[in-house]
């Protein structure tokens, strides 16, 4: 029996193996880069089609959550007893339940804990000791710190209670970062359950240990202990994603792949203290009850603002920074068909606000709202609500319109992060000794750029339901993108790097990278991994490779019929290439699936001149071409020694070749060439004569792919009359031959090329552009071109502290070199 | 002719004509790439020093828990290191993105530098980089010279040469720039000598490389 079973066991690992390698390569080096990806991707079905769509069958689970929570602001501790409802649409009967606890990822024992690889992202061998190498100390501060922070504290859930709607208990399992359920009778297909789970846990400090969410402390504020600032985020126990091609989505939470959910309704009631601002998920039910009239006056004033309107001014909330809590208030906050719930909490709180219309939608007026403390200041004031603005302008446009009633953008300790209607951005302002707080440059562009990627986050992943602990590509690249659109609409001349073809150069030549279709948690450089090089994909595959029309169209498509579903990316792919009309699986497969870049060479450039068959011409330019050509070496030498050559010697004897050279016709050649002309078809004659006629300029351009990634061909042709050309040749050139291919190019007689280059516009990340030129061009490096007269000299100072110095005096001058020498006397 | 000036060269159309030369650059390239093969270094000598376990130890000390977060991108620094064949040297060209670097010289030095608009502060950053940044060749430091930076398509760049690189012996590279204050930060150096990349990512727990260029095995 039991070598029956190996027997079938092997050949099923026979199968297997023959299944991945079914077409095989065996004779040349041909590699079909334009194989189609139908092996690859999954079999279309009932719930996925074959067009990238949602099938006829789709269907995804809901989970609705009732939470009632505490804040303990002392203890910097939550309780709080959630009531969850999940209702089964899956065909399955479910037998157990699978929750994910994000929280226990801080325990000392977690998986992303315990299995950090010491010296991981290194090379082979050990380190050896080298003079140079500084000592580490400074290095493992913030690394002690947090070391401290997990010792000292308890992280991780307390689950108190998990029971049914009857109060009975339920048996549970916790396996890290998830815990199981199993329910007392198998939960049917379109069933729901109600089950209650009592929980708390110690909010991690966030600049200590490094999360998406925690508290800040503010040690130097007025008020007697200081502030802090809560941002709650990952906080209660969440349904683990049942979907119909993975199933239970339970793969443990290792601190980089994040997450994905089910979409559902959300009552969620706060308990703070009761001098605190609360930003959060949803929209608050009990104004009347947290809020002043005031504040109620102005955020209905706010709703038809074109500038943010303070609910809390800035003034409000320094004051607020002193004040003790009374008691404490409860806000109630309900939110509908959101994958997740977020909030923040302190009493340092400034909130400014402005409606933003959007006609026809089904929030036509959506209210941005940006919440900040006095260390935000000025900065957030001026920047961060028009931001949330701006992102929805760009993202409606490319998208859908904005589907929920509130966009905030909060700032704490965490330096960005996304969740439904609430996000968290960490940039601030500085503050100056005459009390002033300033900004530089690059903190602004910091504040915008991420106030944009966050707030973009709100539509992918939150509302397009990809599943980032799969796949992160799927939201930050597409967001990665879309965040670069967003700010070159913002202001043209920052420069949003990062996300274009030309930042990835380094990333896509280098010998340790992956594919962007690996697993989250498996990427060595996720920044240009998972954001980066998907983003530049799709900033070419929208600008040069389908038009800006086609793509949106697509791209609108995808988002639109993914819209609160949970694509996968065959999906993404699927959609893409249905709604432009393009065979698209060379470039998901060449930037998708492969670790190639983009080098295409212009090795060469050949002209061709039409022969006319005709001697009277022909030969004359036989002639000329052999006049042309230099002379030979050693008759300049033998003219230079003065050797005089026999026929110059005896001019006097000649015959008749010294009249006729080689090239001489005679009516031989004619009678030939008539031959010809009459040994031609009509139609072969007429393209004959017509083509001698025009006499046009012929060239070759022979290309090499060096890089491996098959792309389209953009060249920049420039012509002896001084016109410029761009010419784009379909990537489908190297559909036969994915090494080297030749183009034709024809031009009018006088139309003569002078230069070709490829990619003159750098849109398709060429790595070495040193073989783009065609004639060659030496570029020098930029160690080469450096010129110290330009480097670390860009602009002048913070201007806008340093337009409050005043002007020193002569007198004051001296004096102050006076008490200068003073000092080093002493 | 100026680098303004578009060059008007002959068009060599015979196949294998030798192609013209122009200094101009109308191309800059983003990150200098493929410059050629690194060329032999003139003496060399044995190498004998031991691993040291004592450094594995503090480094195992380290090697701690470096959870980190990313919704937005991850802290990225890029370096390339190529042999450029008309200077004779081998260029080492890192690119930091500028906010990442202000952050840096805010939390080191003054919270009121600015990175963009003060020379200082890029000045003291490129000083900075050259601290954490080291490279050493059986044993024996190689002299890097500082050659200067600029600010330019968001990144602030940092050049450094030194002379040829000989292909036989142990190098160890330490690149840990940045990783005082950003836990997340990871450098990726691209080393593009003798006809071959080998890329080497350091973070927190890996902040030094032990590696050679002619391929073999480090052991």
């Amino acid at each position: 029996m039991s070598r029956l079973t190996g027997a079938l066991l092997a050949s099923f690992v026979l199968l297997g193996s023959a299944h991945a390698q079914s077409v095989q390569q065996t004779k040349g080096d041909f590699e079909d880069k334009f194989r189609q990806l139908d092996e690859i991707l999954p079999t279309p079905n009932v719930y996925r089609n074959a067009s990238g769509a949602p099938g006829h069958q789709y269907w995804q689970q809901e989970a609705d959550y009732d939470i009632d929570v505490t804040l303990d602001e002392e203890a910097r501790r939550l309780t709080g007893v959630e009531t969850i409802t999940y209702t089964n649409n899956s065909p399955d009967s479910l037998r157990y339940l699978w929750l994910q606890l994000d929280q226990n990822v801080f325990r000392s024992d977690s998986i992303a804990n315990v299995a950090q690889d010491f010296g991981g992202a290194g090379r082979r061998g050990p380190a050896v000791s080298a003079g140079d190498l500084e000592t580490p100390t400074r290095l493992s501060l913030g690394e002690l710190r947090r070391q401290h922070s997990l010792e000292d504290n308890e992280y991780g859930y307390q689950i108190n209670s998990v029971t049914d709607a009857r109060g009975n208990a339920l048996p549970t399992t916790i396996v890290g970062t998830l815990m199981r359920i199993d329910l007392p009778t198998p939960l049917r297909s379109g069933q729901s359950t109600t089950f209650k789970v009592d929980f708390a846990y110690n909010m991690v400090e966030e600049d200590a240990v490094s999360a998406r969410s925690g508290y800040e402390h503010f040690p130097d504020d007025e008020r007697e202990g200081g502030n802090d600032i809560f941002l709650v985020a990952q906080w209660f126990p969440r349904m683990v994603a049942y979907s119909d091609y993975e199933g239970w989505h339970n793969k443990e939470f290792l601190g980089r792949g994040e997450f994905t959910l089910e979409f559902g309704d959300y009552d969620v009631e706060i308990t703070v203290p009761n001098d605190h601002i609360v930003s959060s998920t949803g929209v608050l039910q009990n104004p009347t009850r947290v809020l002043t009239a005031t504040q109620r006056a102005r955020l209905q004033d706010a709703r038809d603002a074109d500038r943010p309107v303070f609910i809390v001014t800035p003034e409000e909330a320094l004051a607020n920074e002193s004040s003790n809590p009374t008691g404490t208030k409860t806000w109630h906050f309900e939110a509908e068909n959101v994958r997740d719930f977020a909030w923040a909490s302190s009493r340092k709180f400034a909130w400014d606000a402005q409606g933003h219309d959007q006609p026809g939608a089904e929030h036509e007026t959506v209210m941005a709202m940006s919440f900040y403390p006095k260390e935000g200041g000025e900065l957030w004031q001026k920047f961060s609500t028009a931001s949330v603005i701006h992102t929805m302008d760009v993202y409606s446009r490319m998208s859908f319109p904005y589907p929920y009633p509130t966009a905030q953008s909060v700032n704490g300790p965490v330096g960005g992060m996304e969740y439904p209607m609430i996000t968290f951005n960490g940039p601030r302002t500085e503050l100056q000794d005459d009390g002033t707080r300033t900004w530089t440059q690059a903190e602004k562009e910091f504040l915008i750029g991420v106030v944009i990627h966050e707030i973009g986050h709100i539509y992918f992943p939150m509302v397009v339901n990809s599943d980032e602990r799969q796949w992160t590509w799927m939201d930050e690249g597409l967001n990665s993108f879309l965040d670069s659109l967003a700010g070159y609409e913002w202001d043209p001349d920052v420069p949003w790097s990062r996300s274009l073809p030309r930042d990835l150069i380094s990333y896509m030549t280098s010998s340790n990278q992956v594919p962007i279709m690996t697993q989250s948690d498996s990427i060595p450089n996720l920044g240009s991994n998972s954001y980066g090089k998907p983003s530049a994909a799709l900033h070419m595959l929208r600008d040069t490779i389908l038009g800006r029309d086609l793509f949106d169209f697509a791209f609108r498509e995808y988002a639109n019929q993914w819209r609160f579903k949970r694509p996968t990316p065959s999906d993404f792919f699927r959609s893409m290439e249905e709604a432009s009309g393009v065979d698209l699986d060379w470039f998901w497969r060449g930037w998708f699936y492969s670790t190639d870049h983009v080098d295409i060479s212009l090795d060469t450039v050949y002209k061709l001149r039409l022969d006319t068959q005709d001697p009277d011409i022909d030969f004359d330019r036989r002639r000329q071409e052999q006049a042309d050509k230099p002379d030979r070496i050693g008759v300049l030498l033998n003219e230079e020694q003065g050797i005089e050559p026999w026929v110059d010697r005896f001019p006097d004897v000649t015959d008749f070749y010294d009249e006729n050279d080689i090239y001489t016709v005679t009516n031989k050649e004619r009678n030939g060439y008539q031959s010809f002309l009459d040994g031609l078809e009509d139609w072969e004659r007429t393209a004959f004569l017509r083509a001698v006629e025009e006499d046009k300029n012929y060239y070759v351009l022979e290309f090499s792919n060096i890089g491996g990634l098959v792309m389209p061909i953009i060249l920049g042709l420039e012509f002896t009359d001084g016109s410029t050309e761009r010419l784009y040749i379909p990537a489908e050139i190297w559909r036969r031959d994915p090494h080297n291919v030749r183009k034709l190019l024809v031009y009018d007689k006088e139309k003569e090329l002078v230069q070709v280059i490829v990619d003159p516009l750098w849109e398709t990340a060429d790595a070495d552009i040193n073989n783009n030129a065609f004639p060659r061009q030496i570029l020098p490096s930029r160690v080469e071109a450096y010129a110290p007269s330009s480097g670390f000299s860009f602009r002048r100072r913070d201007i806008m502290h340093d337009i409050t110095t005043e002007l020193k005096t002569d007198d004051e001058e001296e004096a102050e070199a006076e008490e200068t020498a003073e000092e080093t006397s002493e | 002719m100026g680098c303004g000036a578009k060059a008007r060269l002959p068009f060599y159309l015979a196949p294998n004509s030798r192609p013209a030369k122009t200094k101009c650059n109308p191309h800059p390239n983003p990150l200098s790439l493929f410059s050629g093969r690194g060329a032999r270094s003139e003496t060399m000598s044995s190498f004998s020093k031991p691993i040291s376990f004592r450094w594995l130890i503090v480094c195992l000390g380290l090697a701690c828990l470096s959870f980190t977060a990313h919704a937005h991108p991850p802290k990225e620094s890029e370096t390339e290191i190529t042999y450029n064949e008309r200077t004779g040297l081998v260029e080492i060209v890192r690119r930091y993105r500028v906010y990442d670097s202000e952050e840096v010289i805010q939390r080191l030095f003054d919270p009121n530098l600015s990175i963009r608009e003060d020379s200082e502060a890029q000045s003291l950053f490129g000083e900075y980089v050259e601290s954490r940044f080291s490279l050493s060749w059986n044993g024996a430091p190689v002299e890097l010279e500082f050659i200067g930076g600029e600010i330019d398509d968001g990144y602030i760049w940092i050049y450094q040469t030194t002379g040829p690189l000989s292909e036989d012996g142990l190098y160890v590279m330490r690149d840990s720039s940045l990783m005082d204050v950003h836990s997340d930060q990871t450098n990726i150096v691209n080393v593009r000598l003798y006809d071959q990349v080998q890329t080497f990512i350091f973070n927190r727990s890996a902040p030094f490389v032990t590696f050679r260029l002619d391929g073999e095995d480090v052991y």
